[in-house]
């Protein structure tokens, strides 16, 4: 667990130092809702159902890019090789990075939703509710992304391939959130369902992610 | 021996296959006669390709998960040519479920695609396992390559099960279940299975011919 | 002590590394040279648990590094032409993550005692990446002795130094060479090779086709016969 904060510790310091990777998301998270706004029109008469897909979209597609970069910065003068070099269980390495990624999108959703509100004058009837489901669905995302990622580090196109690979896999926490999102939003307080698929997906693949992350980084 | 009966007990079972369901006999049994509109309860005809394709799309993505874990436990080039050949069979079964269920819903219920459970799900595999492919084209070297494939055809595989159930949920809502298939029973049960049947000994053969070219080619590879 | 048996290792079809057995006895300075391709760099990866062997068992200090790859790690320092060190942080702070992660004891006092050991310590708190490439290798050494291993892996570690930073990079080498650690260099620069180690062997195409002490080397045309004939080149 030690080295788990560690890596992640180091890692946000090296990202709060450049602020490449955040700066990137925010912006491209922004664009989205902008570029939605722009295509749904000032003042959408079913912003209700628009809203859950637009936040989703905004969430995936920013995380993607802060994704990809997560291994492949440890590529620059073989950093990934000096982590393995370190006596720790490999799967120490992953949790680490998934701590890392968490706190990325976290920060970038706490700076997309504020803007969406202020975007299209919405309120959110149940501000708890809908920290939950987000909460749930982006480390479900995490956890998928974080492995995957590691999977493509070492490939020649891997901006491009960790997209098509990724969001086949992590379809279900893309669904579930925003029907989860969707029923917060209109004050549909019933959400079990789509919880209990978040939460299964999380831990099922942290516990994969954690047994075959060994194999993803052996070379 | 199996290997050279194999394609002609294949190509025998799929004509016997075919003809039952195409043939007048079958209708007197109950298979679905000619002319009768699709809410009579009767199934249409290409419900007997339908299920088999989609029963052996799965059968093959299981192969590649169980050849996945295989190959990353032994290390042995055997699982991943098994995991590779079961993919790519798979991936185009998964297209064929795609396309007849397309066929099937443009005669039920007059549109391309609809968004049923089942259909979604066969969606998201075919996305799935073309991105498996995808993961073994991008990279080129044999070892790695093997080791990435079997990563991704695990989490692939495991994603199975949670994509259908979320896409329960989310078709419920918006669609009632318009696609009520007509319940199967006495004769059209055996048509179904034996369909299946020669659908999974068309599966073998091409898996083992598929495992040949992936073998002949290593020896060629070897051979340079 | 490195002791290796019958170790192979094989990619696909191609043989990197052929039956090799070796011993390296503690405090010794073993050089392996060998041409481009000859499986060195793979070999050190392997010694240094990153690779797997295909066959075949590595034990260090009496650790087999298939069974207790975490007690192989703690003793193993592995300095490369690649430094491993981060670039937006400063060269303490590397030093910090690292010491971390190896869980070393009184680490504030240890890393000034490598930086200094370095020579270092001025500019201890600068971003790695204003660094030169003599100043990051020298670092590297820093980051590879941190936990006090007992065996130093150096596979071409002049890689990209101009002659004043071997020259100094040399220096820091020997000077460690007296705390008793077991070393293994990898290179392909027979002078630099024959000059550093006490043992010299010769790897080609995966095979240890030569294994002597320097001090039955006459000189270095001698030495440069012998190897000719292992790799089969003119030099």
């Amino acid at each position: 667990m030690r080295h788990c904060l560690n890596i992640a510790w180091k890692d946000l310091k090296t990202e709060f130092r450049t602020k490449q990777m955040l700066n990137s998301m925010l912006l491209f998270a922004l664009l989205v809702v902008i570029i939605f706004s722009f295509a749904f029109g000032p003042y959408p008469e079913n912003i209700d159902q628009l809203a859950p897909g637009m936040l989703w979209v905004a969430f995936t597609f920013a995380g993607m890019l802060g994704l990809s970069r997560s291994f492949a910065s440890e590529k620059e003068n073989g950093c990934l090789d000096g982590l393995k070099l370190c006596p720790v269980d490999r799967s120490d390495i992953y949790v680490g990075k998934v701590m890392s990624n968490t706190v990325l999108m976290f920060i970038m959703v706490m700076v997309t939703v504020p803007v969406f509100i202020v975007l299209f004058d919405y309120s959110i009837p149940d501000p708890l509710r809908l920290i939950f489901v987000i909460v749930l669905g982006t480390l479900g995302f995490v956890f998928v992304g974080t492995l995957l990622s590691a999977l493509t580090v070492n490939v020649r196109a891997r901006e491009l391939l960790l997209p098509v690979i990724l969001f086949p896999v992590i379809l279900p926490v893309i669904i579930s959130a925003v029907l989860a999102t969707g029923e917060v939003l209109s004050g549909i307080n019933d959400i079990w369902a789509e919880v209990r698929i978040l939460g299964t997906y999380g831990a099922i693949f942290f516990i994969v992610s954690l047994l075959i992350f060994e194999y993803v980084i052996e070379d | 021996m199996l290997k050279k009966v194999l394609p002609w007990i294949t190509l025998v079972t799929m004509v016997i296959a075919i003809y039952l369901i195409f043939s007048p006999v079958s209708a007197i049994y109950g298979l679905c006669p000619d002319g009768i509109p699709f809410d009579l309860g009767y199934n249409p005809r290409i419900l007997y390709f339908h299920a088999p394709l989609a029963w052996v799309a799965y059968l093959a993505f299981f192969v590649v998960f169980v050849s996945s874990i295989l190959y990353l436990r032994t290390r042995e080039q055997k699982w991943d040519a098994f995991a590779s050949s079961s993919a790519e069979i798979g991936v185009i079964f998964c297209g064929l479920v795609l396309i007849t269920g397309m066929v099937w819903a443009k005669y039920a219920w007059g549109i391309w695609w609809i968004w049923i459970p089942q259909l979604t799900t066969a969606l998201i595999l075919w996305l799935s396992y073309a991105a498996y492919l995808m993961v073994r084209s991008a990279v080129p070297e044999p070892e790695r390559k093997a080791r990435l494939a079997a990563v991704f055809g695990i989490v692939a595989f495991i994603g199975v099960p949670l994509s259908h159930f979320s896409v329960m949920i989310w078709a419920h809502p918006l669609h009632p279940p318009v696609a009520r298939v007509g319940a199967i029973e006495g004769f059209p049960v055996y048509v179904l299975l034996f369909n299946i049947l020669a659908f999974t000994l068309l599966y073998t053969y091409l898996f083992s011919t598929k495992m040949d070219i992936e073998r002949m080619s290593e020896e060629a590879q070897q051979g340079l | 002590m490195i002791s290796i048996n019958g170790l192979s290792k094989v990619f696909g079809s191609n043989v990197a590394l052929k039956e090799i057995n070796l011993e390296v006895k503690k405090g010794e300075f073993i050089a392996l040279l060998g041409p481009n391709g000859a499986g060195k760099t793979t070999l050190i990866k392997i010694i240094s648990t990153l690779v797997s062997p295909t066959s075949g068992s590595i034990t260090i200090d009496d650790y087999d590094i298939k069974e207790a790859p975490i007690e192989v790690r703690k003793r193993v320092g592995v300095i490369s032409h690649e430094t491993y060190l981060y670039d937006d942080l400063t060269a303490c702070e590397n030093l910090q993550f690292y010491g971390k992660m190896y869980q070393v004891d009184d680490l504030d006092e240890r890393i000034s005692t490598v930086i200094s050991d370095v020579g270092l310590s001025r500019r201890s708190d600068d971003i790695v990446r204003t660094f030169s490439r003599g100043m990051k290798q020298r670092l590297s050494i820093a980051r590879a002795i941190l936990h006090d291993p007992s065996i130093l892996l150096l596979d071409e570690p002049y890689t990209g130094l101009d002659p004043h930073a071997a020259a100094t990079f040399d220096g820091i080498l020997e000077q460690l060479n007296l705390m008793d650690k077991t070393v293994m260099m990898t290179t392909h620069m027979i002078n630099q090779g024959l000059e550093m180690g006490d043992r010299v062997a010769i790897l080609n195409r995966g095979e240890i086709t030569c294994d002597m002490p320097k001090n039955q080397i006459r000189d270095e045309a001698h030495f440069k016969s012998i190897y000719e004939q292992c790799v089969g080149v003119e030099l």
